[in-house]
């Protein structure tokens, strides 16, 4: 299997790093998660918390599992990505098994992270990545 | 005559926000394309108003896209602050 290792930077966090970001996690965004999809609970709002329940999108708390050095958990719908965190290294690696199901398939994997003195309008930035697979 | 004073100015004030608010539009749209075309060598296909073609989802603002064929595979990415 290729191994391909991307960095992807669009804008500079407070301590000059470079980050992507993305507003996901606001109310008005919500219907764009689907069940299997994964977020990072920790910020959002009860309201989100309870979209997130009833529609399948499972919420992680990163904080507490990102004190261990290495992680993985089964994620989507059908379990079909296997995610391994490393924040040691600040790497995610992504296991896709194989499509069997006959249509594509998609994932959408939010973290986000706290900035108080970001220069964007709101308190945090939302890091997502979209998992998309193709059927035979 | 204090009336059309009046008038002339709230229309000199709307022209102006109206400049404003489209040369700041500009920039943005600038910025969002050139951070798109940079990455497509990376394999991530930086698009704003991107679909799916069997998913309707769209996020309007940027997002990471990382495709694998029906095969899967593995990839990694990296991020650069702590998560």
């Amino acid at each position: 299997m290729k191994n391909d290792t991307v960095t992807y930077q669009t804008a500079k966090d407070t301590k000059g790093m470079d980050c992507f970001i993305l507003y996901l996690l606001n109310e008005d965004n919500l219907n764009r998660f689907y069940a299997g999809d994964v977020v990072n609970k920790q910020y959002i709002t009860p309201l989100a918390s309870q979209y997130f329940h009833y529609n399948g999108v499972l919420g992680i708390d990163l904080v507490p599992i990102c004190w261990e050095n290495k992680f993985a958990m089964p994620i989507g719908e059908e379990k079909w990505v296997r995610a391994v965190f490393d924040p040691d290294k600040h790497l995610i690696q992504l296991h896709v098994q194989p499509n069997n199901t006959g249509k594509c398939r998609v994932l959408t994997l939010v973290l986000n992270d706290l900035y108080g003195s970001s220069p964007y309008s709101e308190p945090f930035l939302n890091n997502a990545i979209r998992i998309f697979q193709r059927h035979d | 005559m204090r009336a059309n004073v009046k008038l002339w100015r709230a229309i000199g004030i709307c022209i102006i926000g109206i400049l404003f608010v489209g040369c700041n539009t500009n920039l943005s749209a600038t910025k969002h394309h050139a951070s798109g075309k940079k990455n497509k060598s990376a394999h991530i296909y930086m698009d704003g108003s991107y679909v799916m073609p069997d998913d309707t989802r769209m996020f309007k603002y940027e997002d990471v896209f990382l495709n694998f064929n029906s095969k899967g595979g593995k990839k990694t990415v990296k991020y650069n602050q702590e998560a």
